[in-house]
């Protein structure tokens, strides 16, 4: 009994230290990073002046919630046709195939994105600028295949057999998908979606590679800041990006629980 | 639905009369999967008013067939016919025909009452019509209380009702039923199934049930159709293919046999039984069924383990003529309540099985068993 405390204590120190200490100091009232004299939340009040930052969060709110509903819908297409069409031949390939942009590494994706926007660019003239845009696109393209496969999850032969059953009754294919397929599939839509849009806001590998000159994402911001050395400024607005990362993975736990049940 | 309903079909019998037209017609149906046949030239005729029971192992064909009558597969070859039209045409949300899916597959995001108007509310009707006929088919089922539940907070017992009620409201021409009872336990199967034919006669149905139980078949079917490996064995009245099995697999499949081989001896044309040896003496019997019986045809007898009896040594009555004996050692006896079932060891080596409720016999006590000759089933494959 005593060794599973510690373990647990150990482990979730492990996981939690870092983040704790970058809360704690954030409400450092000092100057200096590394020297803690007394609690203050003048770096949150700060925060609010600071326009560059808030331009840099608005944006990246943005670009997640874009790229989170392009690739639920786009991975609603894909798990629909992987779905209803299960004996065309090179299924398994397909949805094989899901898998290699999520085991890719960030920094190859983010390359192979930049070289396709810059030739498409020279061949079509799209897209003109790098920017909101292109990081949109990107973020789609590191999502979906994540969102197909949660979406192909709940697409399961229980769905299928009551597809049937509706048909059965006399539904018409758009009221099997509009009453039957869309309502029970909605657990797995929100929880893609806020999958999507967390990958998407934390993403500063991509992101840095399909951006133009104009669009900075936050974690881009972050970055660029820390590089004069980090401001106890960036450990509030860090703090608070922990914060809405942990709320959006409780909400996408209470779906799956509910899911499950 | 009106409730003189007077001629129902298990009264009629129908498919006894050479007039009758059939009102559905299932008509050389054949399917393939990657060159594997599930269905080999199925042909049924099924009466309005019948409750028809498909029976059959897993892997027999029984869920395609019920697949293609409902639209969810089509057949590589011939047809259905519902009231003289084809239906192949028509996709499944166009058939008059529905089904309860042996998972009951109810829509688990809506109530009974939701689940149960959903056909309806697929068909042109005013609101008020929808009400008043969901409220009429759920008190149908005896579900007022549970109208707004959700099928999760349901018993095996109510969701089948859903099922059922979802099924009915339509007022489809045909009734598939996939292993209704499956998910049941014991005692309300059996008063489930009471239920049903009572509604299926009341509401005149035409119903077809797909079960791999064969009590079950027997108990609600008017007739039933025996299938193995894609083809129909045979079809008949649930006393007819318990008494009369065409062949081996029907008469193993419905109820249990004990099997011994024969021979034809005679075959004297002038009067009709013919002689046939068994290694218990020669019995005579018209098997007009048969028609290429000749001398010194090898074949098959089966006899139920309820009409043999049994006597202990001593006690033995003499036999009548229609009446073949032998002499056992009782090996083994399983008590099941309103009878025992005996294993006996007969003296040239077989195993054979009596049920009986008799009190006076019991392990390795040596009798004779004795059957008349009428309750041998004599078959040829």
């Amino acid at each position: 009994m005593k060794k599973l405390k510690f373990s647990l204590i150990f482990g979730y120190a492990f996981l939690y230290l870092p983040i704790l200490v970058l809360i704690a100091y954030s409400f450092n009232d000092s100057d200096r990073v590394m020297l803690f004299t007394h609690f203050s939340t003048r770096w949150y009040a700060a925060l609010w002046q600071d326009a560059e930052l808030i331009g840099a969060a608005l944006l990246s709110f943005k670009i997640a919630a874009i790229s989170a509903s392009f690739s639920v819908l786009i991975g609603l297409c894909a798990g629909m046709v992987l779905h209803r069409y299960s004996q065309f031949r090179g299924r398994t390939l397909f949805v094989g195939l899901l898998a290699v942009p999520i085991i890719l590494p960030e920094i190859i994706l983010g390359l192979c994105l930049l070289l396709l926007f810059i030739a498409s660019h020279d061949l079509l003239g799209l897209p003109s600028i790098r920017g909101s845009l292109t990081i949109s696109i990107a973020h789609i393209t590191l999502a979906l295949g994540y969102v197909t496969i949660i979406i192909l999850a709940s697409l399961n032969r229980n769905l299928q057999e009551l597809d049937e059953a509706a048909a059965d009754l006399g539904a018409s294919a758009f009221t099997i998908f509009w009453r039957i397929t869309l309502p029970l599939l909605r657990p797995a839509l929100a929880s893609g979606w806020l999958l999507s849009f967390m990958l998407s806001l934390d993403d500063l590998i991509v992101a840095s590679f399909v951006s133009g000159p104009g669009a900075k994402t936050l974690p881009m911001l972050i970055f660029s800041k820390i590089r004069f050395g980090v401001n106890p400024e960036i450990n509030a607005v860090s703090s608070l990006l922990i914060l809405v990362t942990i709320l959006i993975l409780s909400i996408y736990l209470l779906f799956v629980r509910k899911k499950a049940k | 639905m009106s409730e003189a309903q007077v001629n129902i079909a298990a009264d009629r019998k129908p498919w006894a009369q050479k007039t009758e037209t059939p009102f559905i017609q299932i008509k050389n149906i054949s399917k393939k999967y990657d060159g594997i046949t599930v269905l080999d030239d199925v042909s049924i005729d099924i009466y309005k008013g019948e409750f028809f029971g498909l029976l059959g192992g897993s892997g027999s064909g029984k869920t395609t067939l019920l697949r293609v009558l409902a639209g969810f597969e089509q057949p590589d070859q011939g047809d259905i016919i519902i009231n003289g039209t084809s239906i192949l045409n028509l996709a499944a949300n166009r058939r008059p025909i529905n089904m309860m899916f042996q998972s009951y597959a109810l829509f688990p995001h809506m109530n009974v009452r939701k689940n149960i108007s959903f056909g309806l509310e697929q068909e042109k009707l005013s609101k008020a019509e929808i009400a008043e006929r969901v409220a009429h088919y759920i008190h149908l089922v005896q579900l007022d209380d549970f109208a707004n539940r959700k099928p999760q907070q349901l018993s095996g017992g109510q969701r089948q009702r859903v099922a059922l009620a979802r099924c009915l409201i339509k007022q489809p021409e045909f009734i598939l039923l996939d292993e209704p009872m499956a998910a049941l336990d014991n005692k309300l199967r059996e008063q489930t199934q009471f239920e049903l034919v009572a509604l299926q006669e009341q509401l005149g149905l035409t119903m077809m049930v797909v079960t791999h139980d064969q009590k079950e078949a027997m108990a609600l079917s008017t007739r039933i159709g025996v299938m193995q490996a894609g083809k129909i064995e045979q079809i008949g009245e649930p006393q007819q293919i318990y008494n009369q099995p065409k062949n081996h697999f029907v008469a193993n499949f419905i109820g249990a046999a004990n099997f011994f081989s024969a021979r034809i001896k005679a075959i004297n044309v002038e009067s009709q039984p013919i002689a046939i040896d068994t290694e218990f003496g020669t019995a005579h019997a018209i098997l007009n069924r048969f028609s290429n019986t000749k001398i010194g045809q090898k074949m098959e007898f089966a006899i139920r383990p309820e009409y043999i009896n049994m006597h202990p040594r001593g006690t033995e009555v003499k036999l009548a003529d229609d009446m073949l004996q032998a002499k056992a050692r009782v090996e083994d006896v399983a008590f099941r309540g309103e009878n025992s079932v005996y294993r006996l060891k007969l003296n040239s080596g077989q195993t054979c099985m009596v049920s009986s409720a008799q009190a006076d016999i019991s392990w390795d006590q040596e009798i004779s068993i004795s059957w008349q000759v009428k309750h041998m089933m004599f078959l040829m494959d």
